[in-house]
Parts: C-alpha cells; sequence; structure tokens
C-alpha cells in the first residue's frame, strides 16, 4: 500500500464492527477515537470481508488484534476468525451495560465507555501473533 | 417497552426490507463518509443500513435478510471496494453502488470527513436512489 495509508501494518489493529444500530456505530465511534488517541489504528473491517490480499497482509503483521462488536452476534469477531485470525481484546459494546436500540442515538459518555474498556484490555494484554487454526 | 418504540415499523434493522445498504465503514475519511451516508440515508427513510461485518462474518440471520432485500446498496471509500467484495463473496450484488473516492472530489486520508463532502456524497447517492426506485 502507499505511504500513510491505513492499510499498513500497525502494533495494534482495530476493528469495529460499525453495525446498523446505535451500538455499531458506537463502535465505530469508539475506534475513531482510539485512534486519535494512538492506543492503536482502526484497520477496514470490510477488507477482511472482502479478503483483500493487501489488508489480510497488512492485519497478519499486526502485534495485536481488537475488536470491538456491538452485540452478541459478535460478527466482527466471526469475521476475523473466519479469515483464520485470533483475537487478542474483544470488547462487546451491549457487554459494557449499553443496552441495543433500533436507532442511532449516541451518547458520549457511552463511547467513552467503550474506549476506556479497551483501552484497559490493550494494556492489560500480552501481544500475542500466531493464527487460530493454523499451527 | 422503550426498545419496541424505538423499533421502526416494529422490525429490527437487520430484518430483511426493501432495500438494505452496506457501508464500507473503513477507516480513512472515505470510508467515513461511506458509513455516515448509509446512516443519513436511513434517517431519510431510504433503505436500512444493514451489518456488512454480518456478511464478511457469515452470519446466517444476516446473510439470509440480505438474500431477501430486494435491492442492495453498496458504498465503498475507495477503488479497493471491500465492501463490494464483501457482497460478492456471498453471492450477492449491489444494484446500486457508489465509490466515494472515484465518483466525488475527495482525496482518500486519514482524518476525519469533512461535512462538505458527506453531504456532496448523501446527495449523489440519494439521487442515484431515486432514479433507480424510480
Amino acid at each position: 500500500m502507499k505511504n500513510n495509508d491505513v492499510c499498513e501494518p500497525a502494533e495494534i489493529l482495530i476493528f469495529p464492527c460499525s453495525g446498523g444500530t446505535n451500538v455499531g456505530k458506537i463502535a465505530n465511534e469508539a475506534a475513531m477515537d482510539l485512534t486519535a488517541l494512538h492506543k492503536g489504528r482502526m484497520h477496514c473491517l470490510a477488507g477482511i470481508e472482502g479478503h483483500v490480499d493487501s489488508i489480510i497482509e497488512s492485519t497478519k503483521m499486526a502485534k495485536k488484534l481488537v475488536v470491538i462488536d456491538g452485540c452478541h452476534v459478535q460478527c466482527a469477531k466471526k469475521t476475523l476468525e473466519h479469515a483464520g485470525f485470533g483475537v487478542d481484546v474483544h470488547v462487546v459494546v451491549t457487554g459494557l451495560g449499553i443496552k441495543k436500540i433500533y436507532d442511532f442515538m449516541m451518547d458520549l459518555d457511552d463511547v467513552n465507555r467503550v474506549v476506556d474498556s479497551v483501552s484497559r484490555q490493550i494494556r492489560g494484554n500480552n501481544p500475542r501473533k500466531e493464527m487460530i487454526g493454523m499451527g | 417497552m422503550n426498545e419496541t418504540r424505538d423499533r421502526r415499523n416494529g422490525r429490527c434493522l437487520c430484518e430483511a426490507s426493501e432495500t438494505l445498504i452496506f457501508p464500507c465503514s473503513g477507516a480513512s475519511n472515505v470510508g467515513q463518509i461511506a458509513n455516515e451516508i448509509a446512516l443519513r440515508l436511513r434517517e431519510a427513510g431510504k433503505g436500512n443500513m444493514y451489518c456488512t461485518a454480518g456478511i464478511g462474518g457469515h452470519v446466517k440471520g444476516l446473510v439470509d435478510g440480505a438474500k431477501s432485500a430486494k435491492l442492495l446498496v453498496g458504498i465503498d471509500g475507495c477503488s479497493v471496494g471491500c465492501a463490494r467484495k464483501c457482497l460478492e463473496g456471498e453471492g450477492l450484488h449491489p444494484g446500486v453502488y457508489l465509490v466515494i473516492s472515484d465518483e466525488l472530489n475527495v482525496k482518500k486520508g486519514y482524518t476525519r470527513p469533512r461535512e462538505e463532502d458527506v453531504a456532496e456524497a448523501f446527495n449523489l447517492l440519494r439521487s442515484r436512489l431515486e432514479g433507480f426506485v424510480k
């Protein structure tokens, strides 16, 4: 990829589900905020979904993979696992007591709660660099 | 009760509907423009923003919902076309499709999207959608 491309490998890559409900929106927003705070770098989950080689390769080179799913369906985690990736930090927005509603109302306090939870878990998590099911 | 009230027409947003919108929601400004215009199209009543990740994650209920929709709208931020590739992986094809960086004068970068770019992209896709639906 080109210079300064977000598709370049980074130490910590963050994959939000960015799904079509309030909690998906919160996941997306938290990933953007975490990137701005230099806690890691948001990556293109759709690139994994679409089996885009360059994005798969940059993901393989990351030291930690962080997934933020909006709800218990855990689409983002399933996407990564389907591509053979294990997840180091996984936060489910509804698991933090934030209710899934079928609208896009978003409370910034909820976004901050997700950011805090992910930040704590990144700090407490040891890097791992193996792909599941591949030895 | 609140949850029921918050549902549109008594349906979950993930349920099948006439028009489903799949943004790539990627990490760049153009990916986030795709995400934002999907939200706005839904607010404008032009379709339901769907969980693209549910297709990539091969979640059966979501894949089945997408397959039963009348129209799929794909929005990719850049020419890599991740959302489109994701849909195609399940044999799905967007009837209406937009690549932000190709069709608007927006350079891909790693900043928050600009409101004027979001507005322009929204207007373009809304027009395209209205033209398609008739």
